[in-house]
């Protein structure tokens, strides 16, 4: 499924899902389906599950129970050769940013498709339109050290788009910025799932929800909701 | 190939970033191989050495008064190995033993008769078939009628040569433990490179680096910092040879023998081998560390 956008029909698919940590359960019996090109938030409060939820689709760690199909591909089955491509075919923003300090913006982008063994003159030209989306195209040559939150949650979403994922997975993006920040990383998720994209997208931050079409509720580990949100949108925050 | 120079590039970047520690444990493995190579040369010099003295071998071949005599050089000359004979007559024995005492060889002119056996001076070529076959020339000699005993300083021999082969099994004994303690030495650096970018090779693995892309430059700095450490082991040891060498022309002299530095094919291999050493090195640190 790398680098490949289905237009139809689920692209995830989870039976009976569920993640222990010794005796705690963190996850708990999650069935259901997201279609590609759906924009998905999970949401729930603090130790709900939402980051185990994603860990468990990027395969960062192992289910304990239950099955998980990722375009069709059954990740229990999927061996260790499998893991990267797995991985490159999804983009994910992680609430830390995961950015590789010693490396300067650029090289941080361009990792993914230096591991994906992209040709060198299109992985340039490739980093430079991602890092021009994201409008840090001006600081390619900084290091994660000199740059804010916010710069370096959008250094992160490039990293993310810039293999051409099926699915974006977005861990608090939001979690620690300022507004307007904020508000520049979800136009940018929106803008990939316009062109077709898969998001799901985690945040505990309630002002995120207002008008999505599905949203995710988490509570102690068990789906507690899975339907659209018809609140009205909170003033202060967008979008 | 532009991955590999990608690869080397990382490597290097790596290797600046943490020069002191691969620095250090370069010049390690290049005195573990400074160690082994001073073994290699001693062992060459000294087997040219033995091999030098066996073609300059000369075997004494003494003869029974009531033998056939001087009728034995064509026999002797027919010996495998045998350059030239020069026969020795009684008479000139006594008169060279005479020569030898000096001022004490009046003590020669109170004897009945001579006692000094005639004997053949044999003058051996036998430097590319080994110690075993001087042995085997006197043996032919000795087994001649006519012939009351031989002499060629056998035990004297066979103590030198068994000391180079013992000397050779030592010297690749040490040889493969240097080259152990060279891997382990290697593997500690890389250890330590792979701790200090743990981070950074977690966040590798999230967003699907495969593990020969981020292992490939590991090996890299492995190799380099083996090689590094066999060249600075070859230029010390050809620098105290040149030294040796020179001093030795300059004065010293070992019975005309030029010493030998290694033979190429000795050298590219102790080179390969301490690239080898790097990538053993690292090859073990992932096995025990390199997990996900």
């Amino acid at each position: 499924m790398e680098n490949q956008r289905q237009d139809s029909g689920p692209v995830i698919r989870m039976f009976g899902v569920g993640k222990r940590y010794g005796a705690k359960a963190a996850l708990s019996e999650v069935s259901l389906e997201i279609d590609a090109g759906e924009f998905v938030f999970l949401t729930g409060p603090s130790g709900a599950g939402k980051s185990t939820f994603l860990k468990l689709l990027y395969l960062a760690e192992p289910p304990s129970e239950g099955q998980i199909l990722l375009a069709g591909m059954n990740l229990a089955r999927m061996g260790r050769r499998q893991l990267p491509r797995l991985r490159r075919s999804l983009g994910v923003v992680f609430q830390d940013y995961k950015l590789i300090a010693t490396r300067n913006v650029y090289e941080n982008v361009a990792l993914v498709l230096d591991a994906a063994g992209a040709d060198p003159g299109y992985t340039k030209k490739k980093v430079r339109v991602v890092l021009k989306k994201v409008g840090m195209e001006d600081r390619m040559a900084s290091h994660p050290p000199a740059l804010s939150g916010g710069e370096k949650q959008r250094v992160a979403v490039a990293r993310a788009l810039a293999g051409d994922p099926a699915v974006v997975l977005a861990d608090e993006p939001t979690g620690s910025l300022d507004p307007v920040s904020a508000g520049i990383i979800m136009d940018l998720l929106l803008d990939f799932h316009r062109a077709g994209g898969t998001v799901i997208l985690a945040t505990h931050d309630d002002h995120l929800l207002a008008g999505a079409r599905r949203v995710l509720v988490l509570d102690g580990g068990r789906l507690v909701y899975d339907g659209p949100n018809d609140l009205p949108a909170p003033k202060a925050r967008r979008p | 190939m532009r991955r590999i120079f990608r690869h080397l590039a990382r490597a290097l970047a790596d290797i600046r970033e943490n020069l002191l520690l691969h620095a250090l444990a370069a010049s390690t493995i290049g005195i573990i191989f400074l160690l082994s190579g001073t073994f290699s040369l001693a062992i060459v010099n000294l087997s040219a050495l033995m091999d030098r003295w066996h073609g300059n071998a000369r075997i004494m071949v003494y003869l029974d008064d009531s033998g056939p005599g001087r009728l034995l050089e064509g026999n002797l000359v027919s010996l495998p190995g045998v350059k030239s004979v020069t026969f020795i007559s009684k008479a000139e024995a006594l008169k060279a033993l005479s020569g030898n005492l000096g001022p004490q060889a009046g003590l020669l002119a109170n004897l009945d008769e001579n006692p000094l056996p005639a004997a053949f001076e044999l003058s051996v070529d036998l430097a590319d078939q080994g110690p075993e076959a001087v042995a085997r020339a006197a043996e032919a000699a000795g087994a001649l009628a006519g012939v009351s005993d031989v002499e060629y300083g056998r035990q004297w021999l066979s103590r030198f040569t068994m000391f180079i082969r013992l000397a050779r099994v030592a010297a690749l004994a040490l040889s493969v433990l240097f080259l152990v303690a060279a891997v382990f030495i290697t593997a500690s650096t890389i250890r330590l490179v792979l701790y200090n970018r743990a981070e950074e090779i977690s966040i590798m693995r999230l967003v699907g680096a495969t593990e020969g892309f981020i292992r490939a430059p590991f090996y890299l700095q492995g190799m380099i910092q083996g090689l590094a450490g066999g060249l600075f082991a070859l230029a010390v040891l050809f620098s105290f040879f040149a030294l040796a060498r020179s001093g030795i022309s300059g004065g010293l002299t070992l019975g005309g023998f030029t010493p030998l530095f290694l033979p190429v094919w000795a050298w590219a291999s102790g080179l390969a081998a301490a690239g080898g050493v790097g990538l053993g090195g690292c090859f073990l640190t992932f096995i025990r560390f390199g997990g996900r």
